[in-house]
Parts: C-alpha cells; structure tokens; sequence
C-alpha cells in the first residue's frame, strides 16, 4: 500500500527530525579558501616587507602580481564546492558574506592606491576580519568569531604602525584571521566526515 | 484527526524528500537517493507526485555533458510541511490523551 493510513505520529515526527538534523548542518567546506589566501597573503606581505628593509624596490613592482594569479587559481580550488550535490542555506549566506567581502576589498584597494595607502591597507585587514567574524557565526566556528574579532583590533593597531613593520604586523595578523581559522574548519569538516 | 493530514506526506520517501528540501536550498536526485537510501525509479515517481502537486520544483541541466536532476521545495511545499508536521504533533497530543 502506498500511502500508510496507519499512522504512528512520533514515529512520523521523529523520522523528519532525524532528516532534517542529518541535512541541516551540512555546508561545503570553504577552508580551502582560508588557507590558500592566507599563505598567500603571509608570503606576500613577508616578502614585501623584506624587499623594503633590504631596499630591493624594483621587486616591489612586480610582487602585487600575486594577488591576480591567486584570483584566476581560485575559482578551481572551489571546483568541489561548485559541483556538490546540494547547496544549503549556510552555502548561501557564506555566498553574501564573501562576494560583499569582495566589494568592500575593492573599495580599499582603490583607497590604497589612489587617497591614503596606510588608510587602505588597515581597511583591508579589517574587511577581512568583518568576513571571517561573519562566517564564524554562520558555521558556529568559536575560531573563526576569536580570528575576526581579534582582527577588527589589529585592523585598528595597524594604522599606527609604521611602514615597513606594518607588512610584518598584517602578516601575523591574516595567521590569525585566516590561517588558524582554517586550518580549524578543515580539521572540523575532516572530523565530520570520518563520522559519517 | 487522521484526515487533518496531508495525504501526500503520508508516504516515507515524500516525507523524506520534504524534510531534506526544507533544509537545504537545493539538492540533487543522486544526494536525495543517497540520503533517503531508496531506489532511483521509486524516488522517481514520488518527486513527479510531488511536483504535480506544486509541492517542489524540479530542474532538469547538464554539468560536463551529464545530465543533472535539480530539487527545490515551493512556498507551498514549504507551507504544506509546515501544516502537516504541526498537525502530526496534535494528533500525537490527541494519542496521548486517548
């Protein structure tokens, strides 16, 4: 018989329940992300900062090309991510949170170039902090909430530390914002799986 | 009481299928299957019942030449699950006070 009249309501009810907790919690593992850009970043603003203490300023000229490199190999680092099986409501407030990341990175860069290169920089670190802090409440990451919102205060002391020092204090910085963060939600993701 | 029930949840595999849609934004027929652990033709059928009924909506691609299955649940899907989780948790009341 297709359609059971014989209805046992809690049995009903906690069948759906278990459904829905098995679906509810699941999103696709972003840490690749955190961790690919936060090397990145460490690498990028580390050699920045050398080059300047070492006065190799023709380098610096090129080094930036890192960042659009790092843009084009993103889109298949997310490869996985694009092609899973279901896309749940936590996939697509993550979607929000980091595509008006990359308007608001847009506007700093813009900053940083062509009005206030020390305004720009810390606006920069602060977008960060603002997309990972949000993630964290959206995963319920403990991590990532502690790396956004200890970076809204290094966004704040980086303004006031002088150049070249700012490369190193904003390389330690996106550790905190993006590597530790990371590395945590991938090792939380590797967990969940070996559960199942 | 038992009439009060949406008829059309009353099958397992739809019920499953409403309860991984209401959670998820949209997902595929293979996650679907996989997750409901049934066979392809019947999950076939009822998904068709339940997009007759407008309860879903189904969405018929091709990622890298294969063809790839779509499921998101309706505004009334949603307000028909809504309806019939609350009116199971009465007739459960109802039970217990027989």
């Amino acid at each position: 018989m297709e359609t059971n009249t014989n209805i046992h309501p809690e049995e009903e009810i906690k069948f759906i329940q278990q459904v829905l907790d098995r679906a509810r919690n699941k999103y696709s593992d972003i840490s690749i992300l955190f961790i690919f850009w936060g090397w990145i970043l460490v690498f990028y603003l580390l050699l920045n900062g050398i080059f300047l203490i070492t006065n190799m300023k023709e380098i610096l000229h090129y080094l930036w090309l890192i960042m659009p490199v790092g843009g084009i190999i993103t889109p298949f680092l997310l490869k996985k991510q694009i092609t899973e099986k279901f896309h749940s409501y936590l996939d697509h407030y993550l979607k929000g949170i980091w595509y008006g990341f990359l308007v608001s990175l847009l506007a700093s860069i813009l900053i940083l170039i062509f009005h206030d290169y020390n305004l720009g920089m810390s606006m920069i670190l602060f977008n960060m902090s603002w997309a990972t802090f949000a993630s964290g409440f959206v995963l319920e990451l403990p991590s990532m909430k502690w790396g956004g919102g200890t970076g809204f205060v290094l966004s704040i002391l980086s303004f006031i530390i002088p150049t070249p020092w700012k490369f190193f204090f904003m390389a330690f910085s996106t550790i905190v914002i993006y590597l530790i963060p990371g590395y945590n939600l991938k090792t939380r993701f590797q967990n969940k799986e070996k559960e199942q | 009481m038992l009439k009060e029930l949406d008829e059309l949840l009353l099958n397992r595999i739809r019920l499953g299928v409403m309860s991984i849609l209401v959670s998820v934004k949209e997902a595929e027929f293979s996650w679907i299957q996989k997750e409901l652990q049934c066979t392809s033709g019947n999950l076939s059928i009822q998904l068709q019942k339940l997009q007759e009924a407008g309860y879903i909506e189904i969405e018929k691609k091709f990622r890298d030449k294969y063809p790839l299955t779509l499921c998101k649940i309706t505004k009334k899907g949603i307000q028909a699950f809504q309806k019939h989780f609350e009116n199971l948790k009465k007739y459960q009341e109802f039970n217990k006070k027989k």
